[in-house]
């Protein structure tokens, strides 16, 4: 019976690292991936070059002229990698890098 | 005219002034979260890898000095673990190669927060509202503790 649980207790350990691998592999990609984004680029473009989808679209909350995409980022960072378009034209106005 | 512009630049380039574009002011901060406790304040803007993400309008203007405080690190890293790990966490953004790493803004917000947490401490001197004693803390206290503050 002790092995079942020494299995299972196996299993979910390599389970769960393989998990963090994961999201780590998908911070660094979304990390090099913002790096390609410029200020003028369509909604588009940004969603050809992220690889990752967003995990949220919201309107800014400092200005409703604008919405914001995040992107999972490190577990360092402040906050999310954020890409700000202009709501009218959909271009980019603004890159955070998870300040 | 020359006093003008030399001022506008100076602003432009104090890291404790960043943000301004996305920031509030005191007053109006306030009365968003007045009715508002320290747990919904933080949490506001959701979780991050186990971490609160701090409240919705993150910069708020501070009206003795025009500096941005970063709700974010006065309320969670400052206020509730202190600006030792505060400081510890500027060199962990460091070692994972985060741009923000070392940044004036962080130090400063996350002072005022364990300043603030200090003094919120003394029984008598805390309400029930969370942002309403954090207001009366920068109209009051913000400019004796601070009056000699260095951004490097």
């Amino acid at each position: 019976m002790k092995n079942i649980y020494k299995y299972v207790i196996f299993v979910f350990s390599i389970g769960f690292l393989l998990y963090l691998y994961e999201c780590n592999n998908k911070v660094k990609q979304n990390w090099a991936d913002i790096h390609k984004i410029k200020i003028g680029m369509t909604f588009f473009e940004v969603d050809s070059i992220m690889i990752s989808k967003p995990i949220g679209i919201e309107e800014a909350y400092w200005d409703d002229n604008l919405f914001v995409s995040k992107y999972e980022s490190s577990y360092a960072a402040s906050d999310y990698l954020k890409i700000i378009f202009k709501k009218q034209d959909s271009l980019v106005v603004e890159i955070n890098y998870g300040d | 005219m020359a006093h003008g512009i030399r001022q506008k630049i100076n602003r432009k380039n104090d890291p404790l002034k960043k943000y301004r574009d996305k920031a509030i002011s005191l007053e109006k901060w306030r009365e968003l979260y007045k009715d508002k406790s320290w747990k919904e304040i933080v949490t506001e803007n959701g979780w991050k890898q186990g971490q609160p993400l701090g409240p919705k309008n993150r910069y708020v203007v501070n009206p003795i000095d025009g500096n941005v405080m970063d709700m974010r690190h006065v309320s969670i890293v400052g206020y509730a673990y202190g600006e030792s790990v505060g400081n510890m966490v500027e060199h962990i953004q460091s070692l994972a190669g985060q741009a923000s790493a070392y940044d004036p803004q962080d130090y400063y917000s996350n002072k005022i927060g364990a300043y603030f947490h200090q003094l919120r401490q003394l029984g008598s001197w805390s309400t029930n509202s969370w942002a309403n004693d954090f207001g009366r803390f920068i109209n009051t206290q913000y400019r004796a503790l601070f009056y000699y503050y260095k951004s490097e």
